[in-house]
């Protein structure tokens, strides 16, 4: 159904959102209606019938009852993700039962980079052999 | 470092392996592992940045475990076990490095999660730790140095500038690793036990008896040739109570006892006598009238001369150096009473004080502060800091100051700024004329009468290192600034007594000293032939005030009882709280 919805929008690829570490939202009348999803674990699916491909760098943003509302299908199998839910009065754990989902659009943004550098010496090679 | 709960199980498991670890003295793994790393980490002068003149790696183990207690129960229970790094590296050379900015130590790097380092003795895991780390504080130094020269093209600086870096000679001390145990469940009976002295004062209205026990390794490797493993032991119990005086004000007490030996060094007899003495102090206390404002001469008698001396002198024995800062901010850093006046007297002529970490014991008494190599790696020796009445030396580190260029190894507690902060080990006060205490107390009333005063005041306690809290520290220092005493605070006395010409002693509370600094000690009239050791963890902060930072140095000062003429005496002026509003149950039977 993502493939068949790329090829509808003429996209060159579908994203596939394996596994996301948490999110967050402000929802209160004086901030802005968004949310933010940080995903770890992303594919592009090609239409083509290129192998999928992991990238790294995106978050899911948007505004939620916008977001609700293009939900195309979802799956029959729910899944659970256990997380802590923070807000004023601290956190509290909490649980989120859903299948998986086919949005039909979705706005992705780039991460926020570091300028940081890889490590400049290479790892201690001699270190895995004690003498 | 907290743990609680189900982890204690694992902690428990991990100490039996560390110890189990220790005995084989595998921990020389660790000192291998900096060896290579810092060989590996010359690959650094070819990456085509700065290259490092200087790289020194330290690692501190601990293992503790505290317990606190109240009117018999236990509060609560910690257990600490970490490895800790602390790396250097500088760039440059020892005349201009990276240190000394006040960007210095700040992390500019790459965030590696490496606060923490694993505790067990693997080497290929201590190395990619220790690869990451010097990586981690490279790049933080190369940025500091950058952002250093930036700020020096905007500012005139005027003199021949202080080197960055003392230079020091190698030294290897490897030295046995301590073997005692913490017997926990003993220690958890004593605090109890302890701390149900307070059920017999219903005049106590909150007190409580706190044990921490820690064993210390500090392994250490630089790149001059450096390598020392030291090993110690701290062992500490400390009381404190309050009281409330019919007036609202509040009377606090505290006492602490130290020892370097885990097993035998507290005595179970001295320890149930000094915490029934705070709590009987409270008692007499919250009982006390209020004090009078007072000028005149003032005797420090027993365990009060030596923390006088710890607060008054010890503290402006270590010169701050000003880092280079960026121009335009405010450059305020708290400086020492006694900078520049080296050759200077600062004491009576009949005086002299010597720093000596090398001596374990006095007449039979361990010393607190023994210790034979610094942070830094160099190797401490007896200093004379005053010599009659002149003041001739400082406390210092590999940090230079303005008129001194070479460390005496009394590095003793990290620093700001890429340096470290010195410290006092074994601070001996030393007169030449001696008095039995009872002659001072003679002393002092006969000033008093040929001055027509009623009465002289003798200090027998000041509250130092202070159990004080934050409120009252904040209520101390604005007192201080309102009356001109300046910024260095002083601690309250807590046992501080009226003596009438007849010799009738009388407690008073709710005083404090005005004024009183280190040009206080020019004028010590007389000193005792008494000696007092006095036993404290110097924390670098104001009145060494309790808990204020991780880090301490354990210090023992050695002192006589010592009269001071011309000292001022305050009321304090807080506003006093209201009483419980229903009576204490204890009362209600008597």
């Amino acid at each position: 159904m993502l493939l068949a919805e790329v090829q509808r929008q003429k996209k060159p690829y579908g994203l596939y959102f394996q596994e996301v570490t948490g999110g967050f939202t402000t929802t209160a009348r004086s901030s802005l209606q968004a949310f933010k999803v940080m995903p770890v674990v992303v594919y592009r699916v090609y239409p083509d019938g290129r192998p999928d491909e992991l990238v790294r760098g995106a978050d899911i943003v948007g505004t939620p009852l916008a977001s609700f509302a293009k939900i195309l299908a979802t799956s029959d199998r729910p899944d659970v993700f256990n997380g802590y839910c923070g807000a004023e009065s601290g956190t509290v754990p909490v649980s989120a039962v859903s299948p998986a989902i086919l949005v039909s659009e979705i706005e992705i943004q780039k991460k926020d980079k570091s300028q940081d550098k890889p490590p400049l010496l290479p790892f201690p090679k001699d270190a895995e052999a004690p003498q | 470092m907290r743990i609680s709960g189900t982890t204690a199980v694992t902690t428990a498991g991990l100490l039996i392996l560390l110890g189990h670890a220790f005995a084989a003295d595998s921990s020389s793994v660790v000192l291998k592992a900096m060896r290579d790393e810092l060989r590996h980490s010359r690959a650094l002068d070819s990456v085509n940045l700065e290259k490092p003149y200087f790289i020194s790696y330290t690692i501190e183990d601990a293992e503790g475990f505290g317990a606190l207690a109240s009117l018999g129960g236990i509060l609560g229970t910690t257990d600490t076990l970490l490895r800790a790094p602390r790396i250097q590296v500088r760039l440059g050379d020892y005349q201009f490095d990276n240190t000394n900015y006040v960007g210095s130590g700040l992390n500019f790097g790459s965030r590696y999660d490496i606060d923490r380092f694993p505790i067990e003795n693997s080497y290929p895991v201590l190395r990619r730790y220790l690869w990451l780390a010097t990586d981690q504080v490279y790049k933080s130094a190369v940025e500091s140095l950058a952002r250093k020269r930036a700020a020096l093209k905007n500012m005139s600086t005027a003199g021949e500038p202080l080197a960055d870096f003392a230079h020091a000679s190698p030294v290897h001390i490897v030295e046995e690793l301590a073997t005692a145990k913490i017997d926990r469940t003993a220690w958890l009976a004593r605090v109890r036990a302890l701390s149900a002295v307070f059920t017999e004062f219903p005049q106590v209205l909150s007190s409580n008896v706190e044990m921490q026990a820690v064993k210390n390794v500090r392994q250490l490797v630089n790149s001059e040739g450096t390598e020392v493993r030291t090993a110690e032991d701290v062992i500490f119990v400390r009381t404190r109570a309050v009281g409330q005086a019919p007036d609202g004000m509040h009377v606090r007490d505290a006492i602490a006892l130290y020892s370097l030996d885990l097993d035998r060094g507290l005595n179970e007899a001295e320890l149930s006598r000094e915490v029934r003495r705070v709590a009987e102090n409270i008692a007499a206390l919250s009982q006390a009238p209020l004090g009078d404002t007072y000028n005149g001469p003032v005797l420090f008698e027993g365990a009060a001369a030596a923390q006088l001396f710890a607060e008054l002198l010890a503290r402006n024995l270590v010169l701050t150096r000003r880092p280079v800062n960026e121009p335009g901010r405010p450059n305020t850093f708290p400086s020492s009473e006694f900078e520049g006046r080296k050759e200077a007297r600062i004491l009576p002529e009949w005086i002299e004080v010597v720093d000596d970490p090398t001596q374990k014991e006095w007449r039979g008494r361990r010393l607190f502060g023994s210790y034979r190599v610094d942070l830094e790696g160099v190797e401490a020796q007896p200093l004379t800091l005053v010599q009659k009445g002149i003041l001739k030396n400082f406390l210092l580190t590999r940090q230079p100051v303005t008129g001194f260029t070479a460390s005496n190894g009394r590095a003793r507690l990290p620093g700001a700024f890429g340096a470290n902060t010195a410290s006092v080990s074994n601070l001996f006060v030393r007169a030449e004329k001696r008095v039995p205490v009872t002659d001072l107390r003679k002393q002092l009333i006969e000033i008093c009468k040929a001055r027509n005063q009623p009465y002289g005041m003798i200090v027998r306690k000041l509250d130092f290192p202070s159990s004080a809290g934050m409120d009252e520290v904040r209520r101390l220092m604005a007192a201080n600034a309102r009356d001109g005493s300046g910024s260095h605070p002083f601690s309250l006395p807590v046992l501080i007594y009226k003596v009438y010409a007849d010799g009738k002693e009388e407690l008073v509370r709710g005083v404090r000293f005005r004024e009183i600094n280190a040009r206080s000690l020019r004028d010590i009239r007389a000193a005792g032939n008494d000696t007092n050791v006095f036993d404290y963890l110097d924390n670098g902060a104001p009145l060494a005030l309790m808990g204020a930072s991780s880090y301490s140095a354990e210090t023992s000062v050695i002192a006589p009882s010592v009269l001071i003429d011309d000292l001022e005496v305050r009321k304090l002026d807080d506003e006093l709280p209201k009483l419980p509003l229903v009576p204490s149950p204890l009362l209600a039977g008597r």
